[in-house]
């Protein structure tokens, strides 16, 4: 799933509207993770949970970036939700990867 | 110095290539875009075909042959191949228009050609640590570049692949 809401969503603000972020995991392939927060989430929250839920510790040299942008999403962790898909990804889908050796 | 590698049970290898393969094909960012297709050589062989992209939008096909004889233990093989007259597939020269011209990535990753490897003989090196080759070229990586069996798939190998033969990364053939 790649949109960013439910189709049933409140108007904005609701606080019980919810935001779906769709997360590749380019190291390991298989179908995206979902992860389900709130808009006043801030994006380090999702972070966190991406690497809980793909049972991985942060380490220097991984990767995040926005699929539309190709930007990163890293520099956006202080951000909620709500203002960095309106802003730097609207669509939420990210891909991830660690780091990689070579040269 | 990393463990050297050495093939695996070539059933197991070929059952997680063919896994591994149509999960790519199936799930991944790259393989939506039109122009990307595979096949089979053997049971342990892929040649895959990957739409490299111009800046200006163009697109380049080329051909990447994926070995699997110590799959997925290590990465695959990994080579750009071009058609010969005969019907197979030989390792695109450095001057071969199936060889692309690459730089500035976005992540540690080198192309070589030739490469000279520790046990004399000549060919390709894709060097970064999702290949097979990069393991068999006396480099040592951190634990964090690593390839890790159950971490990592072909679809780590062929999506940094893909980022380096986009804009601004890829900058077309090598021969005309």
């Amino acid at each position: 799933m790649s949109s960013t809401e439910r189709e049933e969503r409140p108007p904005s603000g609701d606080p019980g509207r919810t935001v779906i972020v769709t997360i590749h995991d380019e190291d390991a392939g298989g179908a995206p993770i979902t992860i389900e927060s709130q808009p006043s989430d801030r994006v380090a929250s999702v972070i966190q949970a991406m690497y809980s839920r793909l049972n991985a510790q942060p380490q220097e040299g991984d990767r995040l970036r926005c699929e539309e942008t190709g930007a990163d999403v890293f520099q956006y962790s202080g951000e909620t939700l709500e203002a960095y898909a309106h802003q730097h990804c609207s669509e939420l889908v990210w891909l991830f990867t660690a780091k990689t050796g070579g040269a | 110095m990393t463990e050297a590698p050495t093939p695996v049970d070539p059933e197991v290898a070929a059952a997680t290539f063919e896994e591994h393969l149509l999960d790519f094909f199936k799930h991944s960012r790259p393989a939506r875009d039109e122009g990307w297709g595979h096949f089979r050589i053997d049971d342990l062989t892929a040649i895959v075909i990957l739409p490299a992209r111009r800046a200006g939008g163009a697109i380049d096909p080329y051909f990447v042959r994926l070995g699997a004889a110590c799959y997925d233990v290590w990465p695959s093989s990994t080579a750009f191949v071009e058609p010969t007259a005969d019907s197979t597939w030989t390792e695109a020269g450095a001057s071969s228009r199936w060889w692309p011209r690459i730089s500035g990535t976005p992540f540690s990753f080198g192309l070589h050609n030739p490469y000279r490897y520790p046990d004399g003989h000549e060919g390709q090196l894709l060097c970064f640590s999702h290949t097979l080759e990069y393991y068999l070229s006396n480099h040592n990586p951190s634990p964090e570049e690593r390839w890790v069996q159950g971490r990592h798939t072909l679809t780590a190998t062929l999506t940094r692949l893909a980022d380096v033969m986009s804009p601004p990364y890829y900058q077309g053939r090598s021969g005309g």
